[in-house]
């Protein structure tokens, strides 16, 4: 029997198991082969939800699901200290779980996710609501009711980060949040960020630039936070400035999981170092990693995760068939563009074509809202 | 000097080459290099001038077609 583990049950993990099983399907009635999904929480969080739940637009409870009824029931879902995964050991094929169990596989897909690290910026936990944690998702929904004006500060702390359009639409939803309030004008919204402009891509930055210009959105950049002093309420940046918030928001730094650390296969910062075309870990014939978790350079997004999903899937079944011939990734991204409460663009790419963003309109608002939605049903579960 | 790392920005990602390249450069230490590929002449000048705000050195630079080389050194 090949055994197939997937370490990590988030949007990659997922997804990629359910595909997996769905191509298998005659190989895993048979027994000759056999999926088993790990993660320490029984629970799924459709991440790319959170940044609405802080903007008190969506129920904080219609964003998670149990895990074990979006996985396909031939997939086998383990939790708690059995499915929390502590070492991996490629060279042996094994992994171990946090309850003192060895397993074995003969084909892995790591799926461990990138996780903020507050340890790097010195006062950052203390005052930055942030919408990329469940949690503090719904602590800053607090905040934001709560919030009567004064300096709100956007900060990106570090690149690269999971969601990479998330803190522009935060800057959007946030100032039609405060015209909404009726305190727009005791507001003053800066967006920083650690590189010149506001998003990475050329097109998408221009863009957004001349949309932050009309809604009044300062842009402070290369704006690299070093500390913040929670009790003068000041960012202090290594470029040297110093900016004083009422109110802080934004992204904190990203790093990959502590087990990736912990088993010694990652680079400095805990990212996998994965083949950008095969998705193979590098020097590894018998591991892939998708999503978040590999020091691609890509974007970190559930969509990355998605599309990187069909590619795994078919190269591990033709690993195990050996028949199919193998596919590569290129590099594919879409993400929709919050742009306010009411409308939306989106972003699609990959490796060798740059996306040029279509007019905000209310058609791609629903259609965020609508793929959302579409996450449980369609997408987890690899219908299509 | 000892090479952290090779990098192959010449594709797009919404960080960006630069901002790829700035949470590789976070990682490295001082006097230890990367090497990138970037894909086009305005990336390698912006390159350049991040890479001089933030006092890393530009050991080498090559070419082949329109693909464009460089290693940088951490200052």
């Amino acid at each position: 029997m090949k055994r197939i583990a997937v370490v990590g049950g988030g949007i990659g993990g997922t997804i990629v198991a359910n595909r997996i099983a769905e191509k298998l399907r005659t190989e895993m009635k048979t027994g000759e082969v056999e999926v088993t999904v790990f993660d320490r929480s029984e629970k799924h969080v459709y991440q790319p939800g959170q940044l609405l739940v802080a903007l008190g637009m969506e129920d904080p409870s219609a964003i998670v699901k149990e895990e074990r009824e979006l996985l396909n029931p031939r997939v086998k879902f383990v939790y708690g200290s059995k499915g929390e995964v502590v070492r991996i050991d490629v060279s042996n094929h094994s992994i171990f779980t946090a309850d003192g169990a060895s397993h074995q596989y003969d084909y892995l897909v790591i799926a461990t996710g990138s996780h903020n690290d507050w340890n790097l910026v010195p006062g950052l936990r203390e005052t930055e609501f942030t919408a990329w944690d469940y949690e503090a998702s719904i602590k800053m929904r607090e905040a934001l009711f709560n919030f009567g004006g004064g300096t709100a500060v956007i900060n990106v702390a570090r690149l690269p980060h999971k969601c990479p359009v998330g803190p522009l639409e935060l800057a959007m939803l946030f100032d039609d949040l405060a015209r909404r309030k009726g305190v727009r004008e005791k507001t003053e919204i800066v967006y920083t960020y650690p590189i010149k402009g506001v998003f990475g891509i050329p097109s998408v930055n221009a863009a957004m630039l001349k949309f932050f210009e009309e809604r009044g959105i300062k842009v402070i950049s290369p704006f690299t936070v070093k500390t913040v002093d929670p009790q003068r309420k000041v960012l202090e940046s290594e470029e040297g400035e110093t900016l004083k918030f009422d109110l802080l928001m934004g992204v904190p730094p990203a790093m990959g999981a502590k087990v990736i650390g912990d088993s010694g296969i990652g680079d400095r910062r805990n990212w996998v170092p994965a083949d950008k075309f095969t998705l193979r870990m590098k020097d590894q014939s018998n591991v892939y990693v998708i999503g978040d978790a590999t020091d691609i350079p890509i974007s970190k997004a559930g969509s990355t995760a998605d599309f990187e999903s069909y590619i795994i899937a078919h190269n591990l079944v033709d690993d195990i068939r050996g028949n199919l011939g193998k596919r590569f990734y290129d590099g594919s991204v879409f993400c929709y563009v919050a742009m306010g409460q009411d409308k939306a663009t989106y972003v699609r790419f990959n490796y060798t074509t740059p996306p040029n963003l279509p007019p905000p309109s209310y058609v791609h608002w629903w259609g965020k809202l609508l793929y959302n939605r579409l996450y449980w049903t369609v997408t987890a579960k690899a219908v299509v | 000097m000892k090479l952290y790392k090779k990098l192959d920005l010449s594709g797009s990602s919404c960080a960006g080459p630069i901002g790829e390249l700035s949470g590789v450069y976070e990682e490295m230490r001082t006097g230890e290099a990367v090497e990138v590929i970037l894909g086009d002449e305005s990336t390698r000048k912006d390159l350049l001038a991040w890479a001089m705000r933030k006092g890393a050195q530009v050991v080498e630079e090559s070419r082949e077609g329109n693909r464009i080389r460089v290693v940088l050194v951490k200052g």
